[in-house]
């Protein structure tokens, strides 16, 4: 076996076991990144590792929409050569990744989870690729989405269903549903993702990892497929905090084609800082309705807050602005940029749509450009509002990411086209908020179902403080072993 | 006035050059009329100099 370790104390002065080989499957990011910094192991040594679970796997998730075994290899043999001629690029050289497939590559297909763009070749590579890229990461391939990021089950008439790695009976939740999925079941060290209304939290929340949807600005936007311009930002998934934080880092920063990110402030972690969070005061608006959790989640949030309370953090009530008004703010921008995005082949090929995709994109023809408008004129008041009414008394809110369990399949789509609006409240109504207002939020894993499904938390702090996420989360994760759960690789083996 | 499916579906074959069923129309107007009505009741808040441009400067100015 070869020797990973021994390890330092990791920057939350836990200590890492001693890592081998063998347990390459458990390990995090950062400890498969040290691992390669130090020699320990070889890119292509935890490249094969990773594609040998994913051929394991895939037949049985669904979370690939395309695996780049070949490219992935080669990728890591240069990875490997660079690092023995005495180039170390970073934290994320030789790592594999992979991402939701919605991310521009100059030259090669993005699909977007969609029929019409199966063969989608863009002429430059996005932002957040490129800075992925830069950092000498490996992609193995692009991740199943909900077509065109329409829908948060997973179940996809043309890619088939992406399933939850805790029980494949479950949604993974979406839009980014191969990437809960992938990151949860061990195949990927982390993601890149999208956020509109959720996506990089409720998937995270359902499959049992960290999801990060950053300040809208602070990571650019240019060259990844919109959903609606207004609300859209790209963020992270991995096992735990301290590696979401890494991605975030490796992203974030200013772009001269993104205009949103313009004067955006810098962005670094203090990986090596111990989190500090004593007297950090954290909101939960318990009389808000939206946020009453269902009962199996309930003991796992309550349980949240007394570690907090154990960390020296201040858990206060407070009451929230209305929030109804907020979400339907929202969806107002939401269909009528969607629709504006797909006009033209809503009109011209329907038929290339799923029946219930193209029912959804044709719903913001009939919003007034007046009333569009009105919406986006009143969100900076309104953010405005809201954080000097919110955070002029707490650091960070904490709400459940959903309030419901992980639904199956079944469950979770049986309702009618005249209920889908509702159902699309109760999925989105504790993450949706947070795009509206431009805000960072994160959820984090705090236990399971009686079922054995995950159940995540969901904290929402001030624009452009994702350091302050990161170091509750880093210091919550100190104290719990949620993050360290895997999946089973069989139905039916004990979680 | 409540959105109903008839103005909807007059207004997808009129501006947009689409048919809809009765069904269909009746369904989308329900979903309109509750953003229109929230977005309209939520405007009556908004001011002459309200500029919709500048709200990732406002993101900045909240930072801590």
């Amino acid at each position: 076996m070869n020797e990973l370790g021994p390890w330092l104390e990791s920057p939350n002065n836990i200590p890492r076991p001693n890592a081998v080989i063998d347990d390459l499957v458990d390990a995090t990011l950062i400890d498969v990144s040290e691992a390669i910094r130090r020699g320990g192991v070889s890119s292509v040594d935890v490249t094969r590792a990773c594609l040998e679970r994913i051929d394991r796997q895939q037949p049985r998730l669904n979370c690939f929409a395309s695996i780049n075994a070949e490219g992935a290899l080669a990728a890591a043999e240069r990875a490997d050569q660079e690092f023995a001629d005495g180039t170390w690029r970073g934290p994320l050289h030789g790592v594999p990744l992979a991402h939701k497939d919605m991310f521009y590559r100059a030259g090669e297909v993005s699909g977007f989870g969609s029929k019409i763009c199966k063969d989608y070749m863009a002429d430059e590579t996005s932002q957040v690729m490129a800075r992925i890229d830069a950092g000498g990461a490996i992609d193995l391939g692009p991740l199943h989405m909900t077509e065109f990021a329409v829908g948060h089950t997973g179940a996809h008439e043309h890619l088939g269903y992406c399933r939850n790695p805790w029980n494949t009976d479950h949604i993974p939740g979406g839009s980014s549903s191969g990437t809960g999925t992938a990151v949860a079941a061990r195949l990927i060290y982390g993601s890149i993702a999208s956020d509109t209304g959720g996506s990089c939290r409720l998937p995270a929340s359902m499959c049992g990892v960290v999801g990060i949807k950053p300040t809208y600005g602070l990571v650019s936007r240019h060259g990844g497929m919109p959903r609606a311009w207004s609300l859209d930002v790209f963020g992270v998934y991995a096992q735990n905090v301290e590696d979401a934080g890494l991605l975030l880092e490796a992203i974030a920063g200013e772009d001269e084609r993104d205009p949103a990110t313009f004067g955006t402030p810098e962005f670094a972690v203090d990986r090596h800082a111990a989190p500090d969070v004593l007297g950090c005061r954290i909101g939960v608006p318990t009389r808000e309705a939206i946020f009453q959790a269902e009962p199996a989640l309930q003991p796992a949030l309550d349980a949240a807050l007394d570690e907090f309370r154990a960390l020296g953090c201040e858990v206060v009530e407070i009451d929230f602005p209305d929030l109804r008004q907020i979400g339907a703010l929202s969806g107002t921008v939401l269909l009528a940029e969607a629709t504006a995005i797909h006009d033209e082949w809503t009109r011209e090929i329907p038929e290339q749509y799923a029946e219930a995709v193209v029912w959804r994109l044709q719903q913001g023809r009939h919003i007034p450009a007046t009333r569009y408008l009105q919406a986006l004129r009143l969100r900076p008041k309104i953010t405005e509002s809201f954080v000097s009414e919110v955070y002029g008394s707490v650091d960070a809110v904490f709400t459940p990411t959903i309030t419901m369990p992980v639904l199956d399949f079944d469950s979770a789509q049986n309702f009618t086209s005249e209920q889908a609006p509702e159902v699309i409240f109760e999925t989105t109504k504790c993450t949706v908020w947070a795009n509206y207002l431009g805000l960072p939020a994160m959820s984090v894993p705090c236990g399971f179902t009686p079922d054995a499904l995950p159940i995540g938390f969901q904290l929402v702090a001030r624009p452009f403080d994702e350091s302050l996420l990161l170091n509750l989360g880093r210091a919550y994760q100190s104290r719990t072993e949620w993050h360290r759960c895997r999946p089973p690789e069989t139905d039916g083996e004990p979680a | 006035m409540k959105i109903q499916g008839k103005l909807i579906q007059e207004e997808a074959e009129q501006k947009h050059g689409l048919k809809l069923t009765a069904e269909r129309a009746e369904e989308l107007a329900q979903e309109v009329d509750r953003l229109n009505t929230a977005t309209a009741e939520a405007a009556k808040s908004i001011d002459l100099n309200d500029d919709p441009t500048v709200f990732t400067a406002t993101l900045r100015k909240l930072r801590r």
